[in-house]
C-alpha cells in the first residue's frame, strides 16, 4: 500500500510538473514493439503519457541477472541480463531526451537533445494493427530508415530515439535489414512507476559515451584476443550499434 | 479542333517553363501557437498542412505550443491539420498564396478520444530470437559452408564455445545434452552428435537454458542446465541420409568416416563409424572411473596410461593433441524409439578399438673421473585401448502426474599396454592390463503432488568390477616387479525425496538407504631392481572386504544466495582385510553428520564467496583411490596406513576482481584451510617442483593455501601484452608411514609473458614465455629448490577460409638444485590444409610434421650424466580426401 502511494505520489508530480497541458489520457498509452537489433530478437515497450514517454529494452527480471569473469575457467559473461534494462526517455517534442546505454564495460546514462530527423513524407499508405499508416524516410546516425507512422495517433513519437513524423510511428525498419521495429500491441494504460527512473539522472553527452564506447570496444577486442587460441581474432567491425556512426572509422 | 488543343498545350507547356521559376522561389510562412481550452501551451501536437488533394505540403510538431509551417511550391487552397491525442482535431482551411506570412493560434478543446488496442499476430523470422528460455538460431545466417559438423557450426553462433575437448559451452556454461528433433537420442554423451552430424543437415539450432529433463518437476525445481536442440532441413517421415569421408595418403595412412541418420516421428536413428591411423578422433574410453549412482557413459578422453617411468614430458603433449602413429576404430550406434504416446526408449551401442604406438631413441652419456661410456637405449610403447558401452533407457508416463524412467547401462573396457626398453646394456619389458565390467540399473518414480510439491522414489543397482595387472621385467628374468590388483563393487541404492518449491526458494527432504559391497586386492611383489625405475625390494599383499549399509536424511534449504545443507546418516560398516598394517576395525557403526553453509556475493567487478563445511566421516582406501586403481607401486602401502573415523572441517574464502575494460587487469585471492582431527595417512611426498600448486591439494592433516593471481594486460604494437603471475603458499602436516608428524612448506611462483599480435593480416604470431620458481622444505628433508622456464611461438596463415598453414614451436628447461639436473625439450608442430568445395563434393589436401627432441644433463656425485632423446613419431603425414553425401 505503502508503495503504491508513493508511487501516485511520485507519479502525480511528474504529472504536475510536466509543464505543458492537461492530460492527454489519464491512463497512458502502452505501445509494444517486436525489435530486431542486428542478430538480437527482443521486444521494446513504449510508454507515452503527456508529453513524455519512456521505451525501454532488454531488461530482465532481477534473479536472472548473471555477469562474472571467472579467471580459471577462462569464462567472461557479459552482464547482458541487466534488470534496469537499456531505455530511452524523451521530454516535450524538440526538447531532452535521456538515454541508459552501455559500452561493453559499463552502462551510461546519456542526455541530449531529442534529434530532428529530416523527414520526408511519402504519399504511400498502408494499414498496421487497423490503423491507417504513411510512409516517410530519413537519415539518423549512420543508418537510414524507413518508417511507417499513423496520423490517426497524433503523437510524434516513436521506438526508442525515432519520432517526429506527425504520428506515432508503428513500424520502423533500416535500409541494411539489421536494424527493426515492428507493432506488435497497443494497449490504454502503463505501469504508474515507469516514469520514475527518468529525466532525474546527470547523464554524459553523446560525443563524450561515443569516446567511452569506441574505447571499451577497443580494450575488449585486445583483451579476448589475448584469450583466444591460435586461430581466433575478434573482429572489431563486427561490433552492432543501432545508432551505426558510434563506431569511430 | 486537333490543330487547337496542339496549340493550347504549346501555351500551357511554354507557360510552365517560363513561370516555373518564379513558382519555385514562391515562399509563405504559417506560424502559430497551440494552447489547450485554458489557454496551456500545448507541446508536441502535430501540424499537417496538406493541399486540397490531401497531400502533404509540410509539417511541424509543436514545441512549447509553437509551431512554424513553410512552403515553396504551392498556391490555392489548403488545410491545416491541428491534432493532440484526447483534444478534438481543429481543420482550417487556408487560401496559401505568393509571400503569405501569417501567425495563427488554435484553442483544441477535450475529447473523449477512443484509442483502438490492437495487437499484431504476424510471424516473424529472425536469425536469432529468443523466445522464454530459449534462444533459436537461422543456422544459414551464420555458416559460410566450411563447416564438416554441428561442431563446427557452433563455433560460429554467438553466445557459443566449444573448447579443444569438444565441450560445448553456451554463455560460458556447459551443456548437458544436444537433442535431435526434440528426441533425446544420446543422452549426455553430447560429443557423438557435436563432432560426427554433418553441418549441411541442419536448420536450426536452438539453446534452451533452465532445462529440466523431467517436466514433472517444472515450476518445482530450478534447474540451471543448458541443453540444445537440433532442427534438421528434411522433416520428411524417415528422412534418412547418409555421408561419407575418404582420406588416402602416403605411407598407407586412412581417415574413413561414414555416418547414417534418421529422423522419423516413430524411429530416429544415428549411426556413425570412423577409423583413422593418423590420430583423430581417438577419443572415446575413460580411464578406470567407478562409477557412481546412476551414471550414463560418457564418450570422453583418450584411455591415458600414467608412465611410472617419466611423469613430465612435453612429449605428453604430442600423444594427447596428435597422435600420429596410431590407429582407431569407433562406432555409435543410437536409437530413439517412440513405442506410444506415453512411452519412448533409447537403445545405445557403441565400441572403440585402437593402436597407439610411440617409439623413441636416447643416447646416454656416463663421464666419471675421466672415464666414459655410452648407453644407446630404445623405447617402445603399444597401447590398445577397447571399449564397448550399451544403454537401454526408457521413459514411461504412468499417469497424468506420473513418470517412471528406467535406465540400463552396460560397459565392457579393456587395455593393454606393453613398453619396452632395449639397449646395449639392459633390456625392460614392462606390461600392463586392465579389464573392467559395469553395469546398472536404475528405476526412478517421480509424481507430482501439487503444482509446487513432489516426491521422487528412487532405485538403483550397480555392478562392477575392475581387474589389473602390471609386470616389469628384464631381459633375464633376474629382476622382476609384479602387481596384481582388483575392486569389485555391489551397490544398491533406494531414496525417495520431497520437493517444495516457495516462490524463489527450495526446500527439500529426503531419506536414502545404501547398501554397499566392496572386495579390494592387491598384490605386489617386488624383485631385485637396480635401475632407477625400482627403490628395492617390497612385497604386498592388501586385500579386503567391505560392506556399508547407511540411511540418510538430508535436509537442503536455499534463500537469497545462501545455501544450507544439513545430513544425518547412520552408518554401519564390515571390514575384513588380510593387511596386518591397517588397524581397520570390523563392525564398526557411527553417525555421519555433514554440514555446509555457503554465501556469495557478486557485483559488476568483484566476487566473493564464502564456503564452510563439516564432516564426519568414515576414511577408508576407497576414499584415498577414489578413481584409479593403477596405483603406484612405490607408494601403495608405505604411505596408506591409518584409517579410521574422521572430522573434517574445510574452509574456503575468495576473493576475485576484474576490470578489463578500465583498468585491464584481474585478480584473485584465495584461502583454503582442512583439517582432520586424526591423521589419515598421506600417499606420497607433495613435490611442488614437478606440481603447479595452483590447484589445491589435502595430502596432510592440516592444509592452508593462501593463492594469488594478477593478471595485466597492456594494449601495444598493434598487439597485447599479457602478464600474468601466480603466486601459492602451502603448508600442511602429514605421516609418512608410521614416522613422526612432519612438516612441510612449499611456495610456488609463475610468471608469463605473452604477446599476441592483432594485425589486420592473415598472419598471427604468438610469442611468449613462462617461467617458474618452487621451494620445497620440511623439517626432515633438504630444501628443494626448482624453476623452469617455457618458450612458445606460434605462427598461424590463414589467407583465406579454405588454406592453412601453422606452425607451434614450444620448448622446455628445468633446473633444479636437488639434483643438479638441466631437462630441455623443444616441440616443433606444423600443419598445412587446403579444401575445395564443390556442391556437396569437397575434396581437400592436408599435410603435417612433428619435430621434438629433449636433451638432459644431471650431476650426480662427481659423474655426469648427459641424454639426449628424440621421439619418433610418424612425423609426416599427406592425405588426399574426398566427402559426398546423399
Amino acid at each position: 500500500m505503502c508503495i503504491w502511494i508513493l508511487s501516485s505520489i511520485i507519479l502525480n508530480v511528474l504529472i504536475l510538473d510536466s509543464g505543458s497541458g492537461q492530460p492527454i489520457d489519464s491512463r497512458g498509452i502502452t505501445v509494444e514493439y517486436d525489435i530486431k537489433l542486428s542478430d538480437v530478437q527482443t521486444t521494446g515497450m513504449l510508454f507515452l503519457k503527456n508529453n513524455r514517454s519512456v521505451f525501454e529494452w532488454l531488461k530482465f527480471d532481477s534473479n536472472e541477472v548473471s555477469s562474472k569473469f571467472n579467471k580459471k575457467k577462462g569464462k567472461f559473461k557479459i552482464n547482458s541480463r541487466d534488470t534496469t534494462g537499456k531505455f530511452v526517455c524523451k521530454k516535450e517534442h524538440g526538447k531532452e531526451m535521456f538515454s541508459r546505454n552501455r559500452t561493453l564495460s559499463k552502462y551510461y546514462y546519456i542526455k541530449e537533445k531529442i534529434p530532428s530527423i529530416p523527414w520526408d513524407l511519402k504519399q504511400d499508405e498502408k494499414v498496421i494493427g487497423g490503423y491507417e499508416a504513411h510512409k516517410a524516410v530519413g537519415a539518423f546516425r549512420g543508418r537510414s530508415y524507413t518508417v511507417w507512422y499513423t496520423p490517426e495517433i497524433p503523437i510524434s513519437n516513436g521506438p526508442w530515439k525515432l519520432g517526429g513524423v506527425p504520428g506515432l510511428i508503428l513500424e520502423a525498419k533500416d535500409n541494411v535489414g539489421e536494424v527493426s521495429f515492428q507493432l506488435k500491441k497497443i494497449k490504454k494504460n502503463i505501469p504508474s512507476v515507469k516514469f520514475t527512473k527518468c529525466f532525474a539522472k546527470k547523464g554524459i553527452s553523446w560525443e563524450e559515451f561515443r569516446e567511452r564506447f569506441n574505447d571499451s570496444i577497443d580494450r575488449f577486442a585486445r583483451y579476448m584476443e589475448s584469450r583466444m587460441s591460435g586461430e581466433a581474432k575478434v573482429n572489431i567491425n563486427g561490433i552492432f550499434n543501432i545508432e551505426k556512426s558510434i563506431i569511430k572509422e | 479542333m486537333k490543330l487547337k488543343r496542339s496549340i493550347l498545350f504549346f501555351f500551357q507547356v511554354m507557360a510552365i517553363l517560363v513561370f516555373f521559376p518564379l513558382m519555385v522561389h514562391a515562399q509563405f510562412t504559417i506560424k502559430g501557437y497551440v494552447t489547450d481550452s485554458e489557454g496551456d501551451e500545448l507541446g508536441g501536437a502535430t501540424v499537417v498542412l496538406k493541399d486540397s488533394i490531401n497531400n502533404i505540403i509540410d509539417y511541424d510538431i509543436t514545441t512549447s505550443g509553437n509551431f512554424k509551417i513553410q512552403g515553396t511550391d504551392y498556391d490555392g487552397t489548403s488545410l491545416l491539420n491541428v491534432r493532440f491525442l484526447g483534444y478534438q482535431p481543429i481543420v482550417d482551411t487556408l487560401k496559401i498564396h505568393e509571400n503569405l506570412a501569417i501567425t495563427k493560434k488554435y484553442v483544441l478543446q477535450d475529447s473523449s478520444y477512443s484509442l483502438n488496442e490492437v495487437k499484431v499476430t504476424e510471424e516473424i523470422s529472425w536469425e536469432v530470437s529468443q523466445k522464454g528460455d530459449t534462444t533459436s538460431y537461422n543456422v544459414s545466417g551464420f555458416i559460410d559452408g566450411t563447416e564438416h559438423v554441428v561442431e563446427d557450426v557452433l563455433k560460429k553462433l554467438p553466445g557459443f564455445q566449444v573448447t579443444d575437448k569438444g565441450n560445448v559451452l553456451f554463455k560460458g556454461e556447459n551443456i548437458k545434452k544436444i537433442l535431435i528433433e526434440g528426441g533425446d537420442l544420446f543422452g549426455e554423451s553430447y560429443k557423438i552428435p557435436s563432432k560426427n552430424i554433418k553441418a549441411g543437415t541442419i536448420e536450426n539450432i536452438e539453446a534452451i537454458e533452465n532445462y529440466l529433463d523431467n517436466e514433472k518437476l517444472k515450476g518445482i525445481k530450478d534447474s540451471d542446465l543448458t541443453i540444445v536442440n537440433l532442427q534438421l532441413k528434411d522433416k520428411s517421415l524417415f528422412n534418412p541420409s547418409l555421408n561419407n569421408s575418404l582420406k588416402y595418403g602416403y605411407s598407407d595412412y586412412y581417415d574413413i568416416e561414414s555416418d547414417f541418420i534418421m529422423t522419423g516421428r516413430i524411429l530416429k536413428n544415428f549411426t556413425v563409424v570412423n577409423g583413422n591411423s593418423i590420430g583423430e578422433k581417438g577419443v572415446i574410453t575413460s580411464g578406470h572411473n567407478i562409477p557412481t549412482e546412476g551414471i550414463l557413459p560418457q564418450k570422453v578422453d583418450a584411455i591415458i596410461f600414467e608412465s611410472p617411468i617419466r611423469k613430465t614430458s612435453i612429449f605428453s603433449d604430442i600423444e594427447k593433441r596428435r597422435m600420429n602413429d596410431n590407429s582407431v576404430w569407433s562406432g555409435s550406434f543410437n536409437n530413439l524409439i517412440k513405442l506410444d504416446d506415453k512411452s519412448k526408449a533409447r537403445v545405445k551401442y557403441s565400441f572403440l578399438s585402437g593402436k597407439n604406438k610411440f617409439h623413441e631413441n636416447t643416447q646416454k652419456n656416463y663421464l666419471l673421473n675421466q672415464n666414459s661410456f655410452s648407453v644407446n637405449e630404445e623405447r617402445k610403447l603399444i597401447q590398445k585401448p577397447f571399449k564397448h558401452v550399451g544403454q537401454l533407457y526408457i521413459d514411461y508416463n504412468v499417469f497424468k502426474n506420473g513418470k517412471i524412467r528406467m535406465n540400463n547401462i552396460f560397459n565392457i573396457s579393456s587395455g593393454s599396454r606393453i613398453r619396452s626398453i632395449n639397449s646395449n646394456i639392459y633390456t625392460y619389458t614392462e606390461d600392463l592390463s586392465n579389464n573392467n565390467l559395469e553395469y546398472s540399473t536404475n528405476l526412478e518414480y517421480t509424481h507430482r503432488l501439487t503444482s509446487k510439491s513432489a516426491l521422487i522414489a528412487r532405485a538403483s543397482y550397480l555392478f562392477s568390477s575392475h581387474d589389473q595387472s602390471f609386470e616389469l621385467r628384464n631381459s633375464d628374468l633376474s629382476n622382476s616387479l609384479t602387481q596384481e590388483n582388483g575392486i569389485g563393487h555391489d551397490y544398491i541404492n533406494i531414496s525417495g525425496k520431497y520437493l517444495l518449491s516457495l516462490g524463489s526458494d527450495e526446500f527439500s527432504i529426503s531419506g536414502k538407504y545404501t547398501n554397499r559391497k566392496r572386495d579390494f586386492s592387491s598384490t605386489i611383489t617386488e624383485g631385485k631392481l637396480t635401475d632407477t625405475l625400482s627403490v628395492g625390494n617390497y612385497i604386498n599383499n592388501i586385500s579386503s572386504v567391505d560392506e556399508t549399509t547407511a540411511i540418510k536424511g538430508e535436509y537442503e534449504y536455499n534463500i537469497n544466495s545462501w545455501k544450507f545443507d544439513f545430513n544425518l546418516g547412520y552408518v554401519s560398516k564390515r571390514f575384513n582385510s588380510l593387511d596386518d598394517r591397517n588397524d581397520l576395525r570390523n563392525n564398526i557403526q557411527y553417525l555421519e553428520p555433514i554440514l555446509s553453509f555457503r554465501k556469495r556475493f557478486l557485483d559488476s567487478q568483484a566476487e566473493w564467496a564464502f564456503n564452510y563445511s563439516y564432516k564426519k566421516d568414515f576414511i577408508d582406501i576407497g576414499e584415498v583411490y577414489p578413481n584409479n586403481i593403477l596405483l603406484d607401486y612405490r607408494t601403495l602401502g608405505k604411505g596408506l596406513n591409518k584409517v579410521s573415523i574422521v572430522s573434517k572441517h574445510t574452509l574456503l574464502g575468495i576473493l576475485s576482481y576484474s576490470d578489463i575494460f578500465d583498468k585491464l587487469i584481474t585478480a584473485s585471492l584465495s584461502l583454503f584451510h582442512s583439517s582432520h582431527d586424526k591423521a589419515i595417512g598421506s600417499i606420497s611426498i607433495y613435490e611442488p617442483a614437478i606440481n603447479n600448486i595452483s590447484k589445491v591439494y589435502t595430502p596432510g592433516n592440516k592444509n592452508t593455501n593462501i593463492g594469488l593471481s594478477i593478471d595485466k594486460y597492456v594494449d601495444v604494437l598493434r598487439g597485447t601484452f599479457v602478464i600474468t603471475s601466480n603466486f601459492s603458499w602451502f603448508e600442511y602436516y602429514n605421516y609418512i608411514n608410521d614416522l613422526a608428524l612432519r612438516h612441510n612448506l612449499a611456495s610456488s611462483s609463475k610468471y608469463s609473458l605473452t604477446y599476441r599480435t592483432d594485425w589486420d593480416t592473415p598472419v598471427d604470431l604468438e610469442v611468449g614465455i613462462n617461467y617458474r620458481i618452487s621451494k620445497y622444505a620440511s623439517d626432515k628433508t633438504s630444501d628443494i629448490n626448482s624453476s623452469s622456464i617455457f618458450p612458445l611461438l606460434e605462427i598461424v596463415y590463414k589467407p583465406t577460409s579454405k588454406f592453412l598453414i601453422s606452425i607451434d614451436s614450444k620448448s622446455y628447461q628445468y633446473f633444479s638444485n636437488s639434483s643438479n639436473k638441466i631437462d630441455s625439450m623443444i616441440l616443433i608442430d606444423s600443419l598445412l590444409e587446403y579444401k575445395y568445395l564443390k556442391n556437396k563434393l569437397s575434396f581437400s589436401v592436408k599435410g603435417s610434421n612433428l619435430l621434438g627432441q629433449n636433451k638432459f644433463k644431471q650431476q650426480i656425485n662427481g659423474y655426469y650424466y648427459t641424454s639426449v632423446t628424440s621421439r619418433k613419431v610418424r612425423s609426416t603425414s599427406i592425405l588426399f580426401g574426398v566427402e559426398f553425401s546423399f
